[in-house]
């Protein structure tokens, strides 16, 4: 055999390999693999550290970040077939904490595919703040993380507090706590927002048995000030029920961005 | 002894078993749930919570332990006093820790089960999730949820007491708050006069009956049979108070439900004076002349009293409106040992 025969053989190697890898029939939609969605906390181009670093947003206010925690839930991925498939609701409520390291990496069992959309909720939706009592257990437990509200039945979907010299109150804290789910049976602001995430641009999660996909989204807190609208810490330095959650729900829905997806990854325990 | 003499003692011991059994039967009665038969089905699933005597004694002891309150001396009871029932009688707005004062004149409590909403502005969805209010605002027992459970898990008593009612002595939010909606779930008051008449077993005096005719035509829109009240939140025109209390609106954060409260129960209102979400109006009588002759051309007024700017009525209609407003008072209820502390 002669170079030129060794040369073609490769590349014909070549191409089936690649061909099979895109090969979508070597997924199987019976057996589940791991989704990890990794989220990856910065204010414009910074890390996210407690307590520590300084900020500044669009309206030239500095501030710093103590308390960063929101509720996901509802998580949906679509695969390149169009098809959607829904975690179970009850594995699917999580908060992510910036003060505790593994729930920034919520993961959860998903057919095997290759998906391209992801959608999640950021808070609960009327359904999980109407539950009753009984079914109100784990991070759902009213009485753990600090996360409900019980003069205005509801849980608060995203917290984000910390201080500024421009803060209007006497500690000179800003404290955003946002929520309000529409009502049960009387209606109120609906502050549920639903994320969508395309995948296709940064990265496909393909998804095998016993493999991890791990999504990885920036999160730029930045955004909760410097979105469509703008929101300024000297003007609403205390925003919970009262105030422009709504403008604040608008602003972060828009803060998730795909970065990157490092596809069959081993299972680790992180 | 003889055959007669063993006989009487036969019959005397009978009586006293049966009496025992008899006792313990209406101990038994008195710890269920009856459901008044002219009422409608409650909206509480009380197959969620089986009542039970253990469950129900603790959440009774809890709702009178100020081991609730910050600095351990509000409870419940402090504010929703049995024999008014359950409100702050004589305090237009409840007096809490520190002496703190809030906006809101405390509500009574009664008929909880049928209840769609908790509150004046309707802002807490169920009755299970209800405690946690009052526990944690700050003018009332300014404690946090958490720290109260941890408190009665310090609690030998107290765990051995949720041991006998839930088998098992870790007390969390749930078995905690189903304790305590056990003891409010028996808080039914259906032995007024009105209720009598209901059920055919007394009737209106002249006066009464002029008035439950001119309460039907006038007034029964919102405040609906047989609670008293069709659950729903309106504005009547009292205006706004210096404390600048939105009601409903500082809830849902809904323009259209600016200055709308829910529409309270008139059941028991011989004793619990002073009246509306804040007790300015101190007499029924007051109540009455405000839609007589006080209501204000508010933004989110109700449709039905913005058409007349009020409800016309003579004089004469006034003392038979009272008249019929007063068989709604139920002395059984504000008098029941059961709920005494």
């Amino acid at each position: 055999m002669n170079l030129k025969h060794t040369l073609a053989g490769l590349m014909l190697l070549a191409t089936l390999f690649s061909c099979s890898k895109d090969n979508e029939t070597n997924f199987n939609a019976d057996k589940q693999g791991q989704v990890k969605l990794k989220f990856d906390n910065i204010v414009g181009g910074k890390t996210l550290v407690l307590s520590s670093y300084n900020y500044s947003n669009g309206s030239n206010e500095q501030f710093n970040i103590e308390t960063l925690k929101y509720f996901i839930s509802n998580i949906k991925l679509t695969n390149t077939k169009g098809e959607i498939y829904t975690v179970p609701k009850k594995d699917a409520y999580f908060l992510v904490d910036a003060s505790k390291q593994a729930s920034l990496f919520p993961t959860v069992k998903v057919p095997e595919g290759k998906y391209q959309k992801l959608e999640f909720t950021l808070g609960l939706d009327k359904e999980t703040n109407i539950l009753p009592l009984e079914e109100r257990t784990g991070i759902l437990d009213i009485s753990a993380n600090d996360m409900y509200w019980g003069w205005n039945t509801g849980y608060i979907f995203f917290k984000m507090e910390g201080n500024s010299p421009v803060s209007t109150a006497k500690d000179k804290k800003f404290r955003y706590h946002i929520g309000l789910f529409g009502g049960d049976k009387t209606p109120t602001k609906d502050n549920v927002k639903v994320i969508q995430v395309d995948l296709t641009a940064a990265g496909a999660a393909e998804v095998k048995e016993n493999l991890s996909s791990d999504i990885h989204l920036m999160v730029d807190l930045g955004k909760v000030f410097d979105g469509p609208n703008k929101i300024s810490i000297a003007t609403n330095s205390t925003v919970m029920v009262g105030g422009p959650n709504d403008l604040i729900a608008d602003n972060y829905a828009g803060m998730f961005r795909h970065d990157h997806t490092h596809n069959f990854q081993k299972l680790s325990n992180e | 002894m003889n055959r007669k003499a063993l006989l009487v003692l036969g019959v005397i011991l009978l009586t006293v078993i049966a009496c025992r059994k008899a006792d313990d039967l209406i101990e038994e009665q008195l710890l269920a749930f009856v459901q008044p038969a002219h009422f409608p089905e409650p909206l509480y699933k009380l197959a969620s919570n089986p009542i039970t005597k253990e469950k129900f004694e603790l959440g009774k002891k809890l709702f009178y332990d100020p081991l609730l309150s910050r600095d351990n001396t509000i409870s419940c009871g402090s504010c929703h006093i049995s024999g008014h029932a359950f409100t702050h009688h004589g305090h237009d707005v409840s007096h809490g820790i520190d002496d703190r004062l809030g906006i809101r004149n405390s509500m009574p409590l009664m008929n909880l089960a049928w209840n769609e909403t908790f509150f004046w502005d309707g802002g807490v969805i169920h009755l299970d999730l209800f405690p946690v209010a009052p526990i944690e605002n700050e003018v009332e027992m300014d404690e946090k949820f958490p720290n109260v459970l941890k408190k009665l898990n310090n609690s030998p008593e107290y765990q051995n007491l949720f041991q006998k009612a839930f088998g098992s002595k870790e007390i969390t939010s749930i078995n905690m708050l189903k304790a305590m909606s056990q003891f409010m779930l028996l808080m039914v008051s259906d032995q007024s006069k009105y209720d009598k008449v209901v059920r055919k077993e007394a009737t209106f005096t002249t006066e009464e009956a002029a008035g439950y005719s001119l309460f039907k035509s006038k007034c029964s829109s919102c405040h609906q049979e047989p609670l008293f009240t069709d659950h729903s939140f309106r504005d009547n025109g009292i205006g706004i108070n210096p404390a600048g209390d939105l009601g409903r609106f500082e809830i849902s954060q809904l323009p259209n439900d600016k200055l709308k409260f829910r529409v309270p129960t008139l059941r028991n209102l011989g004793y619990t004076a002073p009246f509306m979400h804040d007790g300015r109006f101190r007499t029924l009588e007051a109540v009455i002349t405000h839609y007589r002759r006080e209501v204000q051309a508010t933004e989110n007024l109700d449709p039905i009293l913005r058409e007349n700017m009020g409800i016309s009525l003579s004089d004469l209609e006034v003392q038979q409106l009272l008249a019929f407003l007063n068989t709604l008072n139920d002395e059984t209820f504000i008098k029941n040992p059961l709920f005494q502390e």
